[in-house]
């Protein structure tokens, strides 16, 4: 039945830390950001999101993807980091922050300028709903792994992020005023 | 397997705005440069031992802290490894050393780390692995550079492969996608699965992918193939995380069989 003579004992790796230490650090700081985490505390939310994964990386279970579990923990952090500062507001103000490189051939200042943009529109989203656009939309989770993410039931995701997507198209049409009738 | 349709990304919806459509597609592919993966995995190195070491305030969960010491001394090395090679094709390892040399703390738990675990593994089936792969017997112990090496060459033949095909750019987006056509399109959820094994046979995913594998194989019906694989996957790792969901889709199978 098993078959362990000609095996590529390479082609399967265990979630290990390093895997997950790597694996996360891609794609954390950037989606804590787009959950509303300011600036000034990103580096702190991104290692906290890293640290509580390698630490429960025994409890993983695998019953949803590994970026999935992480990024239920991103939103976590985010929640917590957020009212730390609600207190702050003056650290609210910087929203999308200047980005520490920039991505490809985009320049530094359009980086800044699109996420300046879109972080506005965020903005204007309550917390539940930011989250399931932001996994939905940006990380482009399936709406069932959004579900995992966040903790609620299917219908909850879906409709969280129905509300979201009317609210950040309605901003859109706010924050560019009049646009095409102009 | 869905309870409802996902509704279409705004970011292909017609009605949406270009500019904010434009946004979205870029907000998609924001990631780390490895610069800062190394630095946040650094960071995160350094807040992991100094929490263990001084009283050791987080004695709980000394088996896991040990464990992830150890494994990221690893993840320093190969991190930083994969990181000047991404930058110079020329570098080696030893530059990489110096971060773990940093560290304030004696030195980690080493005995405990698990050194990878790869065993007899791997799949024997259909176009999932590339029969360069077949050629390492078995592989080295704590030493992950080994493996870090040929993700690097995964690396690179993914620059070449991604320009001539549609496929996900990365090993994440590869498995996303996988994931995604699972629902209704188990074929391409297999294909993208041994796609990921032929671009990343020791990609950081390789054990979803498995899973992954395992279940399009279930989905399409064969179930010999499927139950090789998992067997295969499951002795070389007894423990893993997937263990459960892997043994799911045996389950269908066997399911299956009873009511033919």
């Amino acid at each position: 039945m098993l078959v362990p003579a000609a095996t590529t004992s390479e082609s399967v790796t265990p979630a290990t830390p390093r895997s997950v230490a790597e694996l996360g650090a891609r794609f954390v700081p950037q989606t804590l950001r787009y959950l509303g985490v300011p600036e000034q505390t990103l580096r702190d939310a991104a290692q906290d999101v890293l640290v509580v994964a390698l630490r429960r990386l025994d409890d993983f279970e695998g019953r949803s993807a590994l970026t999935t579990w992480i990024y239920g923990i991103c939103v976590r952090v985010a929640h917590d980091y957020r009212r730390k500062n609600q207190s702050n507001r003056e650290l609210l103000v910087e929203r999308m922050p200047e980005m520490t490189s920039p991505a490809h051939q985009e320049t530094a200042l359009e980086q800044a300028e699109w996420r300046r943009h879109l972080g506005a529109l965020l903005d204007d989203l309550d917390e539940n709903q930011r989250a399931a656009f932001v996994l939905y939309e940006i990380r482009q989770l399936s709406m069932k792994e959004v579900a995992e993410a966040l903790g609620c039931p299917l219908q909850t995701a879906y409709f969280r992020h129905k509300s979201a997507r009317e609210r950040v198209l309605a901003a859109f049409k706010r924050h560019t005023g009049e646009g095409e009738d102009a | 397997m869905r309870d409802m349709e996902d509704p279409p990304r705004l970011f292909e919806a017609e009605e949406a705005p270009a500019e904010l459509r434009a946004w979205l597609s870029r907000a998609q592919q924001d990631v780390s440069s490895p610069a800062e993966v190394e630095q946040l995995v650094r960071s995160a190195e350094n807040h992991l031992l100094a929490a263990a070491v001084p009283g050791f305030r987080h004695a709980r969960g000394n088996r896991a802290t040990a464990k992830v010491l150890a494994g990221l001394l690893v993840v320093g090395v190969g991190l930083g490894g994969w990181y000047l090679a991404s930058r110079s094709p020329s570098s080696g390892p030893t530059s990489t050393e110096l971060s773990l040399a940093r560290p304030q703390v004696p030195s980690a738990p080493a005995p405990i780390a698990e050194p990878a675990p790869v065993a007899p593994a791997a799949t024997s089936d259909e176009h999932a692995l590339s029969p360069t792969m077949a050629k390492a017997p078995h592989v080295a112990h704590s030493h992950n550079l080994e493996r870090d090496t040929v993700h690097r060459t995964s690396i690179a033949t993914q620059t070449h492969a991604d320009s001539a095909e549609r496929a996900p750019t990365d090993e994440f987006a590869l498995l996303r996608a996988a994931r995604q056509a699972m629902g209704d399109r188990p074929e391409r959820a297999l294909a993208l699965a041994g796609e990921h094994a032929r671009l990343f046979p020791a990609g950081m995913l390789s054990q979803e992918r498995e899973a992954i594998a395992v279940e399009a194989l279930v989905k399409l019906g064969r179930a010999s193939q499927a139950q090789t694989r998992a067997h295969i996957f499951l002795a070389a790792h007894p423990d893993s995380p997937y263990k459960s969901r892997i043994e799911a889709a045996l389950m269908r199978i066997s399911g299956a069989q009873r009511s033919p």
